[in-house]
């Protein structure tokens, strides 16, 4: 049976030979070269696992919130949830230990020589010492470093440099002040900023090339831009106005890199769909792959409305995007090679067998935001052609959908035609 | 050179005008005609690619078209059929010429395949029917021809004489000869002649008028196989892109383009 496009998991990592997977307290990992499978049940939570599997419920108690941290090179398994710290084994886990903070930011760790560095995220609204942790080869937690009070609200990401040997990237966040850039080449014994701390330097993560890192910003109080930054003279050009905040971003060794932006509450924050970007150039340039309205639940009480990225994915066509918040795919993945690949072949299967085709309304609504898309890039009238066909083809309770859809499709020919007469 | 007719149904004006005219060449040998029955599963392929639309098309040439095709100036295949004195009837035409005709649910049963490959066919003249598969195009000696109305190799597939004008191609105009193979519309170009768009009311009378020029064309390609006078010329997939049917709206948006 083929692969479903759509996974009603969070995915935390996946690369050729291995997946894993949550949903709630449920950790599912594939072992793909033996097709093993196995699942491993946290321990319950108050209240975050009293959802009763409501979807709503789900994410209003943040029951997805987790970071995964998979080591392939040793096969450590460290999972943190709710402060605590597990070491997970075969079919059972382990507390390793407690953290301040509820668990870092999604994906934003870093592997370097077998020890893990993750950031303390939380709320901190009285601005107390925020703190880099470290998990040695030995599984013991310690702090590697600490922001004093004041100086920071929390860590947004710990990133390894792809071209640098034993340099470490720390991003913060998030008030003017509070945003730096740092560098650590010592593990933390000696730490350099590179931004002003103002919120232009609130970055959560970053992507490198041998000369230039790049970077979206997550600045709510002003346009966001995606930003190469020179390392030898730290020196930034602005490579893409945003007009949303980005939050993530991963990259592969081909110079192939995904962003993702946020509909958050904000001056920098224009418009209620969140974006995904890809760059096959570390960062020169981008093209908008996708767009997702926010859904109808409201911010931040239910969650931002955002995109994430799988890790491991040594090429990016074998991420996963993890979608959150956002009309019609919340709580929902997806391969990105479904989206760069799409291609006439598909066209043509939708054309030809369009019953066949989508397994659900979900890969329906993906096509359909796809589609807008690519009408946008290549202009080619065919892809708004089964735009149309597909808008129609919705279901009939999503009529105000639809009649939105459909304007907006037919604008942004007129858009196109204005613009080439 | 033996040619056998491929039609859609016992009735269409195209398949028979080209019999008509082929039956008056006597360097060509007729063999006969093969028709493409009509039963549900084939209703139901053109349902799934036409959508409701095939109910318009079969009422609009079967009663509103057939009736207008007579006032335009330029010839059609009804026109030429009206003038001749014929009435469009494929079996009618093949028993008083003593030709094979045949009815087929499918063109591409192993029966089938057995026959046309003992009646050694040099040329088919496809005038409609469905897709047909590599065995079916490969027993005929020189291959099946297609008559498409659009200009290859950019506009394959469906509704290429609007898609043109939608997409700001106006000379793009016209009808194609070419050889079919498993592709829609990729095989080998034979002749293309273009059509000056500007001299039509609509598209209606447009298509009528490009229905001629496909009576001609396939008339001129199958004289010119048999004169050895005739350029084939490769496509490549990439040289064009297959357009599909179009959405309600965009044809509402071409056709005041074209007015």
């Amino acid at each position: 049976m083929p692969n479903k496009i759509l996974i009603k998991k969070v995915v935390h990592f996946s690369n050729h030979n291995t997946t894993i997977e949550s949903s709630g307290r449920l950790i599912s990992i594939h072992k793909k070269e033996n097709n093993i499978k196995t699942q491993i049940m946290l321990p319950f939570c108050f209240p975050r696992d009293y959802h009763l599997n409501i979807t709503i419920l789900k994410r209003l108690l943040r029951s997805d919130a987790k970071e995964v941290i998979y080591d392939r090179v040793t096969g450590k398994l460290i999972i943190i949830r709710d402060s605590c710290v597990y070491l997970i084994q075969e079919l059972t886990y382990r507390l390793l230990g407690k953290i301040e903070g509820d668990s870092p930011l999604f994906n934003s760790h870093c592997i370097h020589n077998g020890t893990i560095y993750f950031g303390q995220y939380d709320q901190n609204k009285t601005r107390k010492s925020s703190k880099i942790y470290k998990i040695d080869n030995k599984n013991n937690i310690s702090i590697a470093y600490t922001f004093l009070p004041g100086v920071i609200r929390h860590v947004h990401s710990i990133t390894n440099d792809l071209y640098i040997e034993n340099r470490i990237w720390v991003t913060t966040g998030d008030n003017d002040g509070e945003c730096l850039l740092l560098y650590t080449d010592d593990n933390f014994k000696n730490i350099t900023n590179i931004g002003d701390k103002s919120q232009d330097f609130r970055i959560v993560n970053i992507g490198f090339s041998k000369d230039y890192l790049f970077y979206g910003t997550d600045n709510l109080i002003k346009e966001n831009y995606i930003y190469r930054q020179n390392r030898s003279d730290g020196k930034r050009e602005k490579v893409l106005s945003v007009k949303q905040t980005a939050w993530f971003l991963k990259q592969d060794k081909k110079g192939n890199a995904i962003l993702g932006t946020t509909v958050e509450n904000g001056k920098g924050c224009q418009v209620n769909y969140s974006s995904i970007y890809f760059s096959r150039d570390f960062g020169i340039n981008w093209l908008e792959l996708l767009r997702i309205p926010k859904d109808i639940y409201p911010m931040p009480l239910f969650k931002w409305g955002s995109v994430s990225f799988s890790n491991g994915a040594e090429s990016l066509d074998d991420l996963f995007i993890n979608v959150e918040s956002l009309i019609n795919l919340t709580g929902k993945s997806f391969n990105l090679g479904y989206l760069t690949n799409f291609s006439e072949k598909d066209l043509r299967r939708i054309e030809v067998k369009k019953k066949d085709y989508f397994e659900n309304n979900s890969h329906l609504m993906l096509v359909i935001y796809r589609l807008f898309s690519l009408y946008e890039n290549t202009q080619d009238l065919r892809f708004l052609n089964l735009l149309l066909k597909l808008i129609d083809w919705m279901p009939i309770y999503s009529i105000s959908q639809k009649k939105e859809l459909r304007i907006k499709a037919l604008n942004i020919y007129e858009g196109i035609n204005n613009s080439s007469n | 050179m033996r040619v056998l007719i491929i039609a859609p149904t016992n009735f269409q004006s195209y398949a028979t005008a080209v019999l008509i005219k082929l039956l008056k060449d006597p360097d060509i040998e007729v063999v006969g005609v093969l028709v493409h029955t009509f039963n549900l599963s084939r209703l139901k392929n053109e349902f799934k690619r036409d959508g409701k639309r095939i109910f318009y098309k079969v009422l609009n040439k079967a009663i509103l078209n057939e009736k207008k095709s007579l006032d335009y100036s330029f010839e059609t295949p009804k026109r030429y059929l009206v003038q001749s004195g014929i009435k469009p009837n494929l079996k009618l035409l093949c028993d008083l010429n003593h030709i094979y005709h045949k009815k087929v649910s499918s063109f591409n049963s192993a029966n089938l395949i057995d026959d046309l490959t003992n009646l050694k066919i040099d040329i088919g003249a496809f005038c409609g029917g469905g897709l047909l598969r590599n065995r079916f195009l490969d027993s005929f000696s020189f291959g099946v021809l297609n008559c498409h109305m659009g200009v290859l190799p950019k506009y394959r597939g469906m509704d290429v004489v609007e898609w043109p004008f939608l997409e700001n191609e106006n000379r793009q105009v016209g009808v194609t000869c070419h050889l079919m193979d498993k592709g829609i519309d990729t095989g080998d170009i034979l002749e293309i002649v273009k059509v000056d768009s500007g001299k039509f009311e609509n598209f209606t009378e447009l298509r009528e008028y490009l229905s001629g020029v496909m009576l001609e064309l396939m008339i001129k390609t199958i004289s010119s196989i048999k004169k050895g006078s005739f350029k084939k010329q490769k496509q490549l997939q990439s040289d064009g892109k297959q357009y599909f049917v179009m959405h309600p709206i965009l044809k509402k948006i071409t056709e005041n383009l074209y007015k």
